[in-house]
């Protein structure tokens, strides 16, 4: 008996410790808080990935939109997050790394930094040595255009500076007063203003207006 | 005959003049009031009006005729404006027939029919100037559409700014629209009237009042020399805009807020399909709110729908679905209804689109007759995947550590200084070194000095016992030169022996 009672104890401190033991076993909605806490730790786009399926199989359409596009934000070149989004319904348009498609991959990730640093030990050796300079300048040129395509579309995804509402809120005009309702789970762009806990932000449609910041993420 | 050709040729071009009376609105009953005929772009000169008989009105030609020539966009009009009186006998609406042009080619212009009012001036037009704001309605619902109309009357004078706005946190639904007029006060005076109209909406219940103050301009003055502009001030008769909260009873479930009109069609790109293959489902919501329109939840039995990505424009929002069905049959696609509140009839609505119907007919299958020598079966091709925008397996931490974006610029600087650094060293280490003393003894040549500089420096070097034997018989060489006459031998050879020293 008391050892089946310490069995028990034991199994649901580690379901309460693991977030994805409650989210394998059908309660999701008990996953989704501390996922959003271990992305917030990391900032690693994978969990914040995690924690907006978590919230998605939730029924949290906000904090799953919100924390999808924080993973596609620190991850632009990633497929996976963009593909969860628009599988939610939210109309992410055509980002450049997918357009640069596999062109892209020697500028993104550990490629780039591989590449990147051949690039500057070449450019270092052919400006030093007047042996093998032609070989190396060439050589060091060709691996920065092989990374351009990559660096510049990660660069442009990360640009527009999206974020997403993680409640129903509505917007609010310059003086504070509301103009309009804004579901949870809208994708939109932080315009970089922010204003008494306001941040100002550009809707779907194009108009321009502030929101609370407490009902934004990221 | 010419003439007339040109006339059907000009009638053809498209080339016809037009006619309008302009008269004013209202004409004071009893007062002779002024009215101008235009004609535009007449294709010869007018010679005479012929005027049509209205009882109760009486029309003739008064004051001066005038010409006006516009060059817009490459294209010229000529207006040419007719002075008219106008006198109304009695109050009541009138209608006044066409009034006929009679060009001096013999040809004739009509105007078409023109509305007259009689009644009795505006009462309120006192002074210079008079504002006035209304919303119509006046009452509205949050997202029922209403108009803010500005109606600012000026004696004389005009208008650089407006003195009003709509008010905050209001909602435009489109463009604000300017109209000018003219109409008459109790005196039968002229005035004009700029009317100003802004649509909009707003979203919170509430009371909003729109007041200002108008500022005007006129000139005074009786000649050039003193002439001045004056400006003033009128305030602006306030209005007060009722938005309600939407009623809570009959509110259907499932209501989002949207206001109508409110229209949904559904349709299907094909209507019979074989087992296997796909159809595209489309949903199109028009609302001025597609924001608000969500996704409807889709699932038919038998049916696998894939939801594809939202498109809106225009104020339609479509949704799509790739409908794979599973095995032959009939399958009805149920009508998709979106709750609204209809501001016409203070109710909730719902806007359906129809129900349709796909036609799955069994795969296709083909018998063949086959005639000669049998052979192995080909391999049968491997069906293609259906892609669905599926949500992803979660991934456990197992992407593995991303780089930050900055690590990449900070390799490229670090292989820079690497670079840089190793070219260096290896500067400093051939510094270091000196002159590598086999090199300087090939380079040296036949010169008996600089072959006596080379040898001094291999003296300090290591050498083997052949290399020291060949650089002192070399040494003996060139001092039996120097010194004592002698030629040089052919030095080739213990050259050879001593260049690789470093």
């Amino acid at each position: 008996m008391k050892r089946g009672l310490l069995l028990f104890a034991v199994s649901g401190l580690l379901s309460a410790a693991d977030p994805y033991a409650a989210w394998s076993q059908g309660r999701p909605d008990e996953a989704v808080a501390p996922l959003i806490a271990t992305a917030r730790d990391n900032g690693r786009w994978d969990a914040w990935l995690d924690a907006g399926l978590a919230a998605a199989a939730a029924g949290q359409h906000g904090p799953a939109v919100a924390s999808l596009v924080q993973a596609h934000n620190l991850a632009p070149e990633q497929p996976a997050p963009r593909n969860a989004l628009r599988a939610l319904g939210v109309a992410l348009p055509t980002t450049w790394c997918e357009r640069a498609g596999p062109i892209a991959l020697p500028g993104t990730g550990w490629a780039a930094v591989a590449v990147l640093s051949l690039a500057g030990l070449g450019l270092g050796l052919g400006f030093g040595r007047s042996r093998w300079r032609p070989a190396l300048l060439t050589s060091s040129g060709v691996l920065l255009v092989l990374a351009a395509p990559g660096l510049m579309a990660v660069h442009l995804d990360r640009s527009p500076h999206w974020a997403a509402t993680v409640r129903d809120t509505q917007a609010l005009d310059s003086t504070g007063a509301p103009i309009r309702a804004v579901p949870a789970g809208t994708l939109l762009q932080r315009s970089g203003r922010t204003w008494d806990q306001r941040s100002g932000v550009t809707l779907p449609d194009g108009q321009a207006c502030w929101l609370p910041i407490s009902d934004l993420m990221p | 005959m010419v003439k007339t050709l040109i006339l059907l040729f000009l009638a053809v071009c498209g080339w016809a003049g037009e006619v309008h009376l302009d008269l004013p609105d209202p004409v004071i009953p009893g007062a002779t009031m002024a009215a101008t005929l235009r004609i535009v772009d007449p294709p010869a000169n007018p010679t005479s009006v012929e005027f049509p008989t209205v009882a109760g009105v009486t029309l003739a030609l008064a004051g001066q005729t005038s010409q006006n020539t516009t060059i817009s966009n490459g294209q010229r009009t000529t207006t040419i404006s007719v002075g008219l009186s106008v006198l109304a006998s009695q109050r009541g609406a009138f209608t006044v027939p066409p009034i006929t042009v009679v060009l001096n080619d013999g040809s004739r212009m009509q105007s078409g029919e023109t509305r007259l009012r009689a009644a009795d001036g505006d009462a309120r037009l006192t002074g210079e100037a008079l504002a006035e704001v209304v919303f119509e309605p006046d009452r509205i619902v949050p997202g029922q559409p209403t108009s803010l109309v500005y109606r600012l009357y000026l004696r004389r004078g005009e208008v650089s700014k407006l003195g009003i706005a709509p008010p905050e946190g209001c909602i435009t639904l489109g463009e604000r629209t300017m109209a000018e007029s003219s109409t008459v006060d109790a005196q039968g005076r002229a005035w004009t009237l700029v009317t100003t109209t802004w649509p909009l909406t707003l979203a919170t219940p509430g009371t909003y009042t729109v007041r200002g103050q108008q500022e005007y301009q006129v000139v005074v003055g009786d000649n050039f020399f003193n002439q001045r502009a004056k400006r003033a001030q009128v305030a602006v008769a306030p209005a007060t805009l009722t938005v309600s909260e939407l009623p809570t009873t009959g509110r259907p479930e499932g209501f989002t807020g949207l206001i109508g009109p409110l229209s949904a069609r559904a349709s299907l790109d094909r209507e019979r399909v074989s087992a296997g293959e796909g159809a595209l489902l489309s949903l199109s919501v028009t609302s001025r709110q597609t924001d608000l329109v969500k996704r409807p939840d889709f699932a038919i039995p038998g049916v696998q729908a894939y939801p594809k990505t939202d498109q809106s424009e225009n104020g339609t929002r479509t949704f799509t679905w790739d409908l794979v069905p599973s095995a032959p049959g009939r399958i009805t696609i149920p009508a998709f209804a979106f709750p609204f509140f209809d501001p016409g009839s203070q109710t909730y609505r719902a806007a359906q689109s129809d129900s349709l119907v796909l036609t799955v007919i069994p795969g296709r299958q083909r018998d063949l007759g086959i005639v000669g020598q049998t052979a192995s079966p080909a391999q049968p091709t491997t069906p293609l995947a259906v892609v669905s925008p599926s949500l992803p397996e979660p991934l456990r931490g197992s992407a593995g550590t991303r780089p930050a974006d900055t690590l990449a610029w900070l390799g490229l600087i670090g292989g820079l200084g690497l670079g840089g650094a190793w070219t260096l060293v290896g500067h400093l280490r051939r510094n270091r070194r000196g002159t590598h003393r086999g090199h300087s003894l090939r380079k040296a040549g036949r010169d008996p000095l600089a072959l006596e500089q080379a040898l001094r420096a291999l003296a300090g070097a290591e050498l083997s016992a052949e290399q020291r034997q060949t650089q002192q018989a070399l040494q003996q060489a060139v001092e039996r030169h120097r010194f004592g006459g002698e030629a040089l031998p052919d030095l080739e050879a213990q050259i050879r022996v001593l260049e690789h020293v470093p």
